[in-house]
Order: structure tokens, then C-alpha cells, then sequence
């Protein structure tokens, strides 16, 4: 169940096969890890359900359910799922954004990352220092800036502005990433390739693409996570006509009201992409070095980087 | 099958020269063994065959045409690495067939292409196996079926039994020789293990530093070695400090050593530098260990002059038991010489014997003063 694999994921983040997961001690220990990172969403999901809920009640005095005829306009999850709520258009947004930031960054560390992994240049560790930069600076910084020079480039309130905005976070973590995975795969492979009569496209296609996958797919994910997760740069560059389930969120908490269902119920929603994607990671990367394991060059840098 | 030359080829990365100067030539369908120990350029050498390195200079040439301008790929070569490098996402058949679809060459042409090689490195069936699930010989006779499987004209080896066990190298030493008689395929086999160069290569050369010691058939190398280092590197060997006091005797050569004077029988010297200081070298089971209580060498076909002259009484120091032959260190006079017997039947420690260094089995080499006494 899906208890074991998340924190696998989170875990080791390397072959899953050192992990004996019959023994009866590490299964417990398990579900402790598992109870402690699950331990914020019990109160979340029960707040989504709650119409009434004040300290020090443990439990809420009044449910949702038997509220809602109280009630004049729908609330917490009806409200959600409702038209008005423009959580369709939130939703269809961030994955939108997610996937273009994710393929971006994924098409723009690759040749990079086996660059870096591959050769000496002059200068490289300052590109390694740079590139690290949108990790270190604020991202206060980096929005007004970004805000600045696309109001020049006419790219504000523009899908493809709030996607290249996205990129300055992503890129560096799927930078280390893919750089991790070229500095594991053996270079004898393309080597083989080549005395076996394999061009330079063919070596890249048939043989370092496919070895290199995991990490891709690992990188590319992390991209789409933390793309879901920003507020301040889609919210400024933007300028608030592009609705995403962040800045749908922020403007709930901004209007001062205590934890309502239907903020609780926006931020259920908000943590489910990323616990999908952990979870579909782990499939990815676990199949991939099952098939590959002996020896196997690919050990992709999962989960702990992060 | 392409014949190979190397011609003064040199090579180096940031520093000095790795490969100084080279030449070598292999002629068509043999076998050639590359030897020497780490960091003496014969990887290097290879690769540069290979095309994965660029020399600086000098030229390599395939049947006489230069390939230097030719990439990895189209210069028709089968090569087998150190680790076997099987695609880990391709099954054994898709491994072995990677070097058929290159060229281009139908699937059902190339299946029983595929068939046809593992069945020569004796792995038919286990074309839907993955790397991961074959044993360490497996995945290597596999890397050894891909190389060949598209009848290159040139089949590189660059320590291909290095990563196996010592059974499981001696079976795949066997299999080697066996595919490459039946392909006649020109074959440079590059390792650092002495037996293995000896057993796989028709020539073979030893390489120091860079450059060639020496050349020629395996047996030769071993009995008529060129320098002490030559000597010592190809097998277990007494190298002795010695002195050429006498060069009147038409047959018979005498020197001096630190533990009394010895005949050489002459044509069994190197090359020497002129000098009379020289250094002995005579192989481990060369040296005949003669119990104490006979009189002289019993052994036919030595005769009784020679016997009688190199003839040194010693005490066993050390004895080391192995797998049907057992090694003595005796004190001779205070030099220690090592001898080899194939047998069972263990001398014991401190006791006296004689020992006997057949005039015929002495090679003399220029003075080398890092080795003498080593």
C-alpha cells in the first residue's frame, strides 16, 4: 500500500532492493515514518468537513453536512466544486504551467547536466555557483525583477510568461539532478555504442536516453511539483489573470478568516499532486532499476536531493 | 581480416607522453598481447586503435590505410571492455543485435546472426535473458558475441577478464582462443596479467613506460627476456647481481656472483651494455634443489662437469605449499634464491640441500641498478 512506497521515496532514494520490507521491525518503523509525515493532513481533512470547529474542541461541534440547509450559499466542498468557485480553471492552469515548466526545464538541464558532468571548462564552477543562485536569492527578488523585465518584453499576464517565471526555480534542482544522473552513468556505454557502429543520434537515442529515463522522469516531476507549489511569481507576473490553485489559495488565507472547510478543502487539494507524483516516481525509478540493478549506472538522485 | 600498424605514434593528456613514440605492426588474423603494468599507455594504445583517443602524432593503419580520420563507428571494429557494458535495458538478443541494427541489417537476417554468436560463446537460449540476470562470465561472453557478431576486420580486448574470477577466467581464456581461430579475426589483447598474454597471443609485446621493451612469440619473451625488468614482470625469477670474470672459454662463460662463481653457457645473453657487471637471471623452476646426501645430479641428460660447477650448498628458509607445486627460499651464502618444485612431497624448513643452476637455464642482463638483488 501506498504507505510503503512514499517513504521509500523519501527515504533512500536509490534502489529500492536494500530494503527489506518483510522484516516486521523496518515495517513498523514504516508506518511511523509514514504517521509523522501524514500527521498535518488528519486535522486539514477533518477541517474540510467542518462548518463549526473552535478550540479547544477536539472534535468539530458542528459538521458540514448538517449545516449545509443553514446555510444560504454553498460551502467547503460544494462550494469547491462549484462553478463559482473558478477552481476548474485554477486546477486546468497549474497543470498546464506544471507540465510545460516540467518538459522545459527537463530539455534545457539535459544537455546541460552532461555537460557539466562530463567535461572541464573554464569557468565552470561559476556556472555551478550560478546556476544555484535562484536557489539562494529571495524570491521576492527574483519576481520584481522577473516583473520588471517582462513588463518590457510585454510577457505579463501571459501563460508564457508565468511559465518561463517558473523556470528560474525549477532548472536548478532538475539541473542537479540530471547532473547526478550523467555523473552515474558510465561513459563506457556510449563508448560500446560507438565501436558498434553508432552515430552520435543513435548513441544518444538508443542508448543514453534510454538509461538516463529515471532521471528524467524524476527531474521533470520535481519541476511540475514545485511549479504547483509557487505563489509570489505566477502572482506577480500574472498580475493576477492567471488563476492557479496557489494563488487561489493565498487569496482565501488573505481574507483573514479563520481556517474555513472550503480554504481546509482548497489545501487538500492543493497537496494532491504531490503526493500522486511521489508516489508515481517511486513506480518510475523502482520498475526501471529492478530491470537495470547489477551494476547498474543509473542511480537516480530521488527524493533526499530535494 | 586487417592487418594493423601502429607507427610512431605518441600520446599525451595534460603532461608527459603516455604512449612515446610506438610501433607495432599485427599482421592479419593473429593474435597480439599488449603487456605491461598499470600506467604504462597500453589501454591508451588501444583506444587510439579503437578511435576513442586521438594520437598526437604518428599513424595507425588498417590493411595498410591510414585510419586516423575514421570515427569509432565506421572503422569496423569489435571491442570488449574491461566491465562487460551490456545495455542494461536491452535483453541479451537486443544487446548482441545493437552492432547488426547499426548497419542496418534486417531483424529476421540478424536473429540468426545473434544466434549463430551466442551459440559460439556457448550462451544459446538465453537470448530473452537481461544483463542482471546473468552470472559475471555470462555477461561478458555476451559483451564478447556483440563485438564479434558483425564480423568485424579488427577485435580490440582491453582487460577482458580482469573483472573474473580465476576459474572463470581461465575457461573464458579458452574461449576466446576457440572464437578467434574460428572468426581468423586480427585480435590485440590488452591486460596486465602475464599469463593471460602468454596463453591468448601469437606476439606479444611488453610495454614499460610508454613504449615497447620487448617483442616477440610469448615463449621467446619468457626464456630470452631483454632486461631484468622484462624478466621479473613476465614470471617468477632470482635476479643476481653478478660480474663476467671470464670470456676465454669458447663454451663456457663464468661469472661471479655474491655467492661464488657460476657458468653460463654463452648465447644465453642479452644484448648487454659491454660492462662485466651484468645480472643473472634464472627462473624459480629452473632451480633444481639436489638432496644432501647424493653426490651429484641424478637427472639424465646433464652432464657431470656442469653439474658439478654450479652446485651451492644452501639452508630452506621458507617454504610455501601451493596447488601441486611448492616454492623454497634457501639461503644461498646470504642470497636468497627461490626455487619452484612441482610436487608433494614438502622439504622441511631448516634443513640443508643443494641447490643447482643449470648452466643452460642462466640468462645474463645489462646491470640494472633498481633490480639487482630485488
Amino acid at each position: 500500500m501506498g504507505a510503503r512506497e512514499a517513504t521509500i521515496v523519501i527515504g533512500t532514494g536509490s534502489r529500492g532492493r536494500g530494503f527489506d520490507s518483510t522484516s516486521r521491525g523496518v515495517r513498523v518503523a514504516l508506518w511511523i515514518v509514514f504517521a509523522v509525515f501524514s500527521f498535518p493532513f488528519v486535522p486539514l481533512v477533518v477541517a474540510s468537513f467542518a462548518f463549526r470547529w473552535h478550540w479547544p474542541s477536539v472534535v468539530p461541534t458542528e459538521w458540514l453536512w448538517t449545516a449545509r440547509d443553514a446555510s444560504t450559499v454553498p460551502v467547503g466542498w460544494a462550494y469547491l466544486f462549484s462553478r463559482v468557485s473558478q477552481l476548474g480553471p485554477a486546477f486546468a492552469n497549474t497543470a498546464f504551467i506544471g507540465v510545460a515548466v516540467a518538459f522545459l526545464a527537463v530539455a534545457l538541464a539535459l544537455p546541460a547536466a552532461r555537460v557539466i558532468a562530463r567535461y572541464e571548462f573554464r569557468g565552470k564552477s561559476f556556472f555551478e555557483f550560478a546556476s544555484l543562485m535562484p536557489v539562494i536569492v529571495p524570491q521576492i527578488s527574483i519576481g520584481i525583477g522577473t516583473l520588471l523585465l517582462f513588463l518590457r518584453l510585454g510577457l505579463v499576464r501571459t501563460h508564457v510568461g508565468v511559465i518561463l517565471a517558473h523556470l528560474v526555480p525549477t532548472l536548478p534542482y532538475a539541473l542537479r539532478i540530471m547532473t547526478a544522473v550523467f555523473q552515474n552513468l558510465d561513459h563506457g556505454y556510449e563508448e560500446v555504442a560507438q565501436t558498434l557502429g553508432a552515430g552520435r543520434v543513435q548513441r544518444f537515442v538508443r542508448v543514453v536516453l534510454p538509461l538516463v529515463l529515471p532521471g528524467v522522469a524524476t527531474a521533470g516531476l520535481f519541476a511540475f511539483l514545485i511549479s504547483s507549489n509557487v505563489f509570489l511569481l505566477t502572482f506577480l507576473v500574472s498580475g493576477g489573470r492567471i488563476p492557479t490553485l496557489p494563488t487561489m489559495l493565498f487569496s482565501h488565507i488573505e481574507s483573514g478568516a479563520p481556517l474555513d472547510a472550503t480554504t481546509a478543502g482548497l489545501v487538500v487539494i492543493v497537496s494532491l499532486p504531490g503526493i500522486a507524483f511521489l508516489l508515481l516516481t517511486d513506480r518510475l525509478t523502482g520498475q526501471r532499476l529492478s530491470l537495470a540493478s547489477l551494476g547498474s549506472p543509473v542511480q537516480p538522485a530521488v527524493g533526499g536531493r530535494a | 581480416m586487417s592487418s594493423i600498424e601502429i607507427d610512431r605514434v605518441s600520446k599525451a593528456y595534460d603532461g608527459p607522453l603516455v604512449v612515446d613514440s610506438l610501433s607495432l605492426s599485427v599482421p592479419s588474423g593473429t593474435v597480439f598481447g599488449l603487456l605491461g603494468p598499470s600506467g604504462c599507455g597500453k589501454t591508451t594504445t588501444l583506444r587510439m586503435i579503437a578511435g576513442l583517443l586521438r594520437p598526437d602524432s604518428g599513424d595507425i593503419r588498417f590493411d595498410g590505410v591510414s585510419v586516423l580520420a575514421v570515427p569509432p563507428e565506421r572503422r569496423a571494429i569489435g571491442m570488449v571492455f574491461q566491465q562487460h557494458l551490456l545495455f542494461p535495458h536491452m535483453n541479451v538478443e537486443q544487446n548482441v543485435s545493437f552492432g547488426l541494427r547499426m548497419q542496418g541489417v534486417r531483424p529476421a537476417a540478424s536473429r540468426s546472426r545473434v544466434d549463430e554468436a551466442l551459440d559460439l560463446v556457448r550462451l544459446g537460449g538465453m537470448q530473452r535473458r537481461y544483463p542482471a540476470q546473468l552470472s559475471g562470465g555470462q555477461q561478458q561472453r555476451v559483451a564478447l558475441a556483440r563485438a564479434v557478431v558483425t564480423n568485424p576486420g579488427v577485435l580490440l580486448l582491453d582487460e577482458p577478464l580482469s573483472n573474473l574470477d580465476t576459474r572463470l577466467r581461465e575457461q573464458m581464456r579458452a574461449l576466446i582462443r576457440s572464437v578467434q581461430r574460428r572468426l581468423g579475426i586480427t585480435t590485440i589483447v590488452v591486460t596486465h596479467d602475464q599469463g593471460e598474454a602468454m596463453e591468448l597471443s601469437d606476439q606479444m609485446a611488453v610495454m614499460f613506460d610508454g613504449s615497447i621493451a620487448q617483442v616477440g612469440r610469448p615463449v621467446e619473451l619468457y626464456a630470452r627476456p631483454d632486461s631484468a625488468r622484462i624478466a621479473r614482470f613476465l614470471g617468477a625469477t632470482n635476479l643476481i647481481p653478478a660480474r663476467v670474470v671470464d670470456t676465454t672459454a669458447a663454451d663456457l662463460l663464468r661469472i661471479d656472483t655474491p655467492f661464488g662463481s657460476l657458468d653460463v653457457c654463452p648465447g644465453n645473453s642479452a644484448p648487454t651494455t659491454g660492462t662485466p657487471r651484468v645480472v643473472a637471471s634464472i627462473r624459480c623452476e629452473h632451480v633444481a634443489i639436489v638432496d644432501r646426501h647424493m653426490d651429484g645430479p641424478t637427472d639424465s641428460g646433464v652432464s657431470v662437469r656442469d653439474g658439478a660447477r654450479n652446485i651451492f650448498a644452501g639452508v630452506i628458509d621458507d617454504v610455501v605449499v601451493g596447488a601441486g607445486r611448492i616454492t623454497y627460499t634457501i639461503d644461498v651464502r646470504g642470497t636468497r634464491i627461490t626455487a619452484v618444485e612441482v610436487s608433494d612431497a614438502e622439504r622441511t624448513r631448516g634443513s640443508t640441500v643443494q641447490v643447482r643452476l643449470p648452466c643452460d637455464r642462466v640468462r645474463l642482463l645489462p646491470f640494472d641498478p633498481g633490480l639487482a638483488g630485488a
